[in-house]
């Protein structure tokens, strides 16, 4: 072992970078290839450093820490306000939020007809479409790959359906009045189409599947449904008629016997809201 | 946040988290030397920190660079301020004293030893959880998360030689400490 040995293994250590052949690294490379001892150093320090890549391996980050984390840059992003400027896609999706959370203001409140109190609602509606917008997801067009991004994060099974008409463009977890929930995104040509599943209300449960209804918000369509436990939910800027035939095929897709609907059926409304 | 560029999605700093979260966790558990609890606290100072100098990120495709640049830099300030074992880790190498321990350096391990060294991926986490916090974070960017030496010495904001010292002397440690271990084995073996 001689400083010849330390000159050389310092020129070239191990790195994935470029090296300059300059005089003093082509002698190093020299003495390396005549010297088994810096040989089996160079080798040895490819060992040690594949072993503790092999020991740390693939991590995934607990569920519980993205929802935190991205709850925290929900919050930094309500503090910055108008910094950024959404999208329209964004717009879409935020404002398919809104509309989910009407819906679901609706329902709870069927029975006594009275609106939710606008002072009460626009804090809440605030906070709910910050925290949609931060919430973390999946951008896939593969409904496999969605499927068990999903699994696990919600308390329900998800079914992902597939449309001809709209491709899969990804999906993100949600909390809408405190119900875990999922919006998975299609593109409909130019428009955005969300597909919403929130575990439903236990004040207004019901026993089997609903008729589809639908609804109008600020210039957004919305066909929702419910089956026991779970409430369904097209909303976007296309045609009722469309995001009726989605819902149709969709419900299709996941073997769900819709006694009471039919295309002639009469559609039950909701109070369209401007 | 004002200047972020108008072709900047909105939701781009959503979407590079992201894309790196599990990266990101793994080293910042391995930075707090395995506790998840201050792994959590560390990536939330983290990322609302990358949220708040987002715009400084000019290139999005260094996205993933940028954020782990913050996380260790976070980790090391977190680490100063509170003075953990700053007393342990002395000086770094000059290149003369870098080439003295390279030099030093024997290469006297079997290829059996290599084996149980790979059986015993649990204990060399524990190993690598308590090397100093510095020569830690040189292993976990280069080794782990395969960033080049040029860029792992830009996140930490030291010269190239210096993080290439602070690699030798972390394996050294690691490996020194495997010996150990292996000896302790091997005696116990026999008795």
């Amino acid at each position: 072992m001689t400083a010849e040995c330390g000159r050389a293994r310092r020129l070239l250590w191990p790195d994935n970078g470029p090296r300059s052949a300059t005089p003093e690294v082509i002698e190093a490379q020299e003495h390396v290839e005549d010297c088994a001892s810096c040989a089996a150093f160079f080798e040895e320090m490819s060992r040690l450093s594949d072993d503790v890549r092999r020991s740390v391996g693939p991590t995934v980050a607990p569920f519980e820490v993205r929802e935190r984390l991205f709850k925290a840059i929900s919050r930094a992003r309500t503090q910055t306000g108008s910094r950024f400027r959404p999208t329209a896609a964004l717009v879409a999706a935020g404002a398919s939020a809104l509309i989910l959370m009407f819906i679901l203001g609706i329902r709870a409140l069927s029975g006594n007809n009275n609106p939710p109190a606008p002072r009460g609602l626009v804090p809440i509606l605030a906070e709910e479409h910050a925290r949609a917008l931060g919430e973390s997801g999946i951008r896939s067009s593969d409904p496999s790959e969605i499927s068990r991004w999903l699994n696990g994060r919600l308390s329900f099974a998800t079914h992902v359906p597939v449309f001809s008409e709209a491709s899969l463009r990804g999906a993100r977890v949600l909390e809408v009045e405190r119900r875990r929930g999922v919006l998975i995104e299609y593109a409909l040509g130019k428009d955005v189409v969300s597909y919403f599943v929130v575990a439903d209300s236990p004040a207004v449960r019901t026993t089997s599947v609903s008729s589809l209804e639908e609804a109008v918000w600020d210039g957004y369509h919305v066909v929702s449904w419910t089956e026991p436990g779970l409430l369904h939910a097209f909303v976007g800027n296309v045609s009722e008629s469309t995001l009726r035939v989605l819902a149709r095929k969709c419900i299709e897709q996941a073997g769900t016997t819709m006694a009471a609907f039919s295309e002639s059926e009469p559609v039950s409304s909701s109070k369209p809201v401007s | 946040m004002a200047q972020h560029s108008r072709s900047t999605p909105p939701r781009a700093f959503e979407e590079l988290v992201s894309e790196h979260i599990d990266s990101l966790y793994r080293t910042a558990l391995r930075l707090v030397g395995g506790r998840s609890a201050d792994a959590e606290d560390l990536l939330q100072d983290t990322v609302l920190r990358g949220f708040e100098h987002f715009s400084q990120l000019r290139h999005q495709d260094a996205g993933r660079s940028w954020l782990f640049a913050i996380l260790v830099r976070t980790n090391l300030n977190r680490v100063r301020t509170a003075n953990r074992r700053a007393e342990q880790f002395g000086a770094d190498l000059s290149d003369r004293a870098f080439e003295e321990a390279l030099a030093a350096w024997r290469s006297n391990i079997t290829p059996e030893e290599f084996l149980d060294r790979k059986e015993s991926a649990e204990g060399l986490i524990k190993l690598l959880d308590g090397l100093h916090p510095e020569l830690r974070a040189a292993v976990v960017l280069t080794d782990v998360e395969g960033f080049s030496q040029r860029e792992a010495a830009r996140m930490l904001e030291i010269p190239e030689g210096t993080l290439a010292s602070r690699i030798f002397r972390a394996r050294r440690e690691l490996r020194q400490a495997l010996n150990e271990n292996s000896s302790g084995l091997r005696a116990r073996e026999r008795t």
